[in-house]
């Protein structure tokens, strides 16, 4: 059985029905239309990002439900990101926020968690301008507030 | 259609909503995330909130703990955990740095006797919410060790209602009253954990058989029960105790007053259904200042439940939950026959720790036989006689 998906630029997309279910937003709605043809609108994806979260879900399409536990911390995880995903996630830093958003949008858990680590790895042993540089952020402290930071924020780093 | 996605603005980090946002910071480590407070105001904002949210100062360098406390100043209202050393001024100065501290969990490392007064402060004042866990673990080498008294439980019990772990570990003395009140009055207590220190003898930690029997204890939920039930008239106890006779050591009561007091307690520690970790006796665990005694009858507990079917063992069949009981330096009856039936019956999952790790293979009924010579020459030396219990 498919269904078909149709991007914010009205491009359709025909899947299986089992791989479009990776996403819980699109799971739920299913389920409550109950059997039916009618095309699923996405107005928050456009089409360059859809291709691609299809990409992930068909690769993923027989991954077991993901259950995380509580106790489970994620920083013991952020190195864990498996090859195909990792491959996946080689994209420009605007895709990858995009993919970030649709994940968080359409409810791919597993998807959205390697978008997360993907941004963390990036941040991990960077400098504050170098942070910046990456993600083009504008600096607006004065070096007098970002010294104060620095102190009152030291006791983290002191092992 | 193409024009429009290309005219618009890049996505980017700040284009995520804040809940996103926030959960890159769960993939950072601590010490990774005060870079990230410094890259702009709004980066400050999301990762300070993960960055303040614990802070364990026990093994920093001095010097930053002044820096920690300015940074109260702005952050401290997100702290909910907080791990420090004994350092009464430290406390004092966290205490002082803002008066509206959300903490609900403290663990204290104490490693000397310092003033005190600055913690019951911190206790009475450190979390306008109601705090959740308190851990405070002594390890004093010289000098009396710390006493968990009345003004301590006090403090404590203005948070009863929403105090789910309280552990006492290590070295401590606690008020017997205290535990017992706390018992009574926290409903939603989930771990209770005081240890003996052995070190004064018999001197504290342990919750009075006596006093306890017609307390109403309020806390189903709990899950770690580790705490000594003591003052239990143990006339079954005949042997020769460190070359005396046992009544120099053992609770003095008829075997009808033991057999009732018993079954009582049981009746009591029945009721926590939930229990995983029931601990009666603990692990001796020796000090700096102590000689080791070679023989356990210095440090073992005569005047605790016998764990045996006739005082009725059988109440606590029910708690199949548990996994863990500890009945270390107790003088008890597990081996009989009926016993070793009922624990294969109704606990066959529990882990039941009643061996010495350092305790010789043999008998300690006979290693008192054999080596009584040796034991009177520790004896002398810096080991006190643990005093009779009802001299308290």
């Amino acid at each position: 059985m498919t269904v078909i998906l149709v991007s914010s630029d009205n491009q359709d997309f025909k899947v299986d029905k089992e791989v479009a279910e990776r996403s819980i937003l699109i799971k739920n709605m299913l389920e409550d239309v109950g059997e039916s043809d009618s095309p699923i609108p996405l107005p928050n994806v456009t089409s360059a990002v859809l291709t691609k979260v299809i990409e992930y879900c068909e690769h993923h399409r027989n991954d077991p439900v993901q259950v995380p536990e509580e106790t489970d911390d994620p920083r013991k995880r952020s190195n864990d990101i498996e090859e195909w995903d990792m491959k996946f996630m080689q994209v420009d830093q605007e895709m990858l926020f995009e993919i970030i958003l649709a994940a968080n949008y359409l409810d791919i858990k597993p998807l959205l968690d390697v978008g997360c680590k993907t941004v963390a790895n990036i941040i991990k042993g960077k400098t504050p301008e170098e942070i910046r540089k990456a993600f083009n952020i504008v600096n607006d402290f004065t070096p007098e507030e970002e010294a104060q930071i620095k102190k009152e924020n030291e006791w983290a780093e002191d092992r | 259609m193409e024009q429009e996605t290309t005219d618009r603005n890049k996505t980017s980090f700040g284009d995520l909503p804040p809940e996103v946002q926030s959960m890159i910071g769960r993939y950072l480590w601590q010490h990774e995330l005060p870079v990230c407070l410094r890259v702009c105001r709004a980066w400050q904002k999301i990762f300070s909130a993960h960055l303040w949210r614990e802070a364990d100062l026990s093994w920093n360098r001095k010097e930053v703990e002044y820096d920690f406390v300015d940074g109260l100043k702005t952050y401290g209202h997100l702290l909910r955990s907080l791990t420090v050393r004994d350092d009464s001024l430290f406390m004092c100065s966290i205490m002082r740095s803002r008066p509206d501290f959300q903490l609900t969990s403290l663990e204290v490392h104490l490693t000397h006797t310092g003033h005190w007064q600055p913690f019951v402060h911190f206790l009475r004042r450190g979390s306008t919410t109601g705090w959740r866990r308190l851990v405070f673990s002594v390890s004093v080498e010289q000098g009396p060790t710390y006493h968990f008294a009345a003004d301590f439980f006090e403090a404590l019990l203005k948070h009863a209602s929403t105090l789910e772990v309280v552990r006492l570990e290590d070295e401590c003395y606690a008020d017997a009253e205290g535990i017992d009140r706390l018992l009574c009055t926290a409903p939603n207590l989930k771990v209770l954990y005081v240890s003996n220190d052995h070190k004064d003898g018999h001197a504290g930690g342990y919750l009075d058989a006596k006093a306890i029997v017609d307390s109403e204890w309020v806390c189903d939920n709990l899950e770690v029960f580790a705490c000594e039930i003591r003052n239990i008239p143990r006339p079954d106890i005949t042997r020769t105790i460190l070359d005396q006779p046992a009544t120099k050591f053992v609770q003095t009561g008829t075997v009808e007053e033991s057999l009732d007091l018993q079954y009582r307690i049981y009746s009591k520690l029945a009721r926590f259904t939930k229990l995983r970790e029931l601990t009666l006796g603990f692990y001796y665990i020796p000090g700096n200042s102590i000689v080791v005694p070679k023989n356990r009858d210095h440090i073992r507990q005569f005047d605790c439940l016998a764990m045996t079917l006739d005082g009725g063992l059988d109440l606590l069949k029910d708690l199949t939950e548990l996994r863990e009981v500890g009945l270390q330096d107790m003088e008890i009856n597990i081996d009989g026959e009926q016993e070793k039936e009922w624990f294969d019956e109704h606990w066959p999952n529990v882990a039941i720790d009643n061996e010495n790790p350092d305790e010789d293979q043999s008998d300690s009924n006979t290693v008192d036989e054999q080596s009584s010579d040796e034991e009177a020459t520790v004896e002398e030396e810096e080991v006190p006689l643990p005093p009779p219990v009802n001299s308290e």
